[in-house]
């Protein structure tokens, strides 16, 4: 899917995820002492803080939200209230956005938000050879 | 990290100044031979390497 919508240049298998890094992204999970489908998962799992803390520290110029349901405990709303695209908030100087899971639960897929969120990367890539 | 379930959850795959952090729910569970071998499992996030079968 990174491939598909240009964030990255070949499709890279699972075992090469690291490479992501050559590529400028990074991966990370709101609950990470916790393992399951979402449904299995408890509240206390979620640890906004640390996600926020993490992104503070780390500062990359772009958070994407893998699904509505990441979004909705970081944000402590419900799901409904999620939509796609970039959000309102921001994580020191990075910007947040939502796109639609790329799960293989999520039946109602949609790329738009993913690609959006590559044209703005690379506006973003563009404006620092820039500077 | 060990989950639960006695297996390692990937650390992070972060660096500093990054375009890009896709932030996941999860990882995923085992597969039921307790494997847990490949990032699209153990860091939610992971699931950006796949498809929707649904598409």
């Amino acid at each position: 899917m990174l491939h598909e919508v240009a964030l990255t240049l070949i499709e890279l298998r699972p075992g090469e995820y690291a490479k992501l890094l050559d590529y400028g992204i990074g991966l990370t999970d709101l609950a990470k002492g916790a393992c399951g489908a979402d449904s299995d998962l408890k509240p206390a799992d979620f640890d906004r803080m640390r996600l926020r803390s993490v992104i503070k520290t780390r500062s990359p110029r772009l958070l994407a939200f893998n699904g509505k349901t990441a979004a909705a405990h970081y944000f402590d709303v419900p799901t409904a209230q999620i939509n796609y695209g970039r959000q309102l908030d921001t994580i020191g100087r990075t910007a947040i956005y939502v796109c639609s899971s790329t799960s293989p639960a999520n039946g109602r897929w949609c790329c738009e938000a993913w690609e959006e969120l590559e044209c703005i990367s690379e506006q973003s890539r563009a404006s620092d050879v820039l500077v | 990290m060990m989950s639960e379930f006695g297996i390692t959850i990937l650390p992070d795959l972060l660096a500093n100044d990054l375009d890009l952090v896709i932030v996941g729910t999860a990882a995923d569970a085992p597969l039921p031979s307790g494997d847990f071998t490949t990032p699209v499992r153990a860091i939610g996030s992971g699931a950006c390497f796949t498809k929707s079968p649904s598409r």
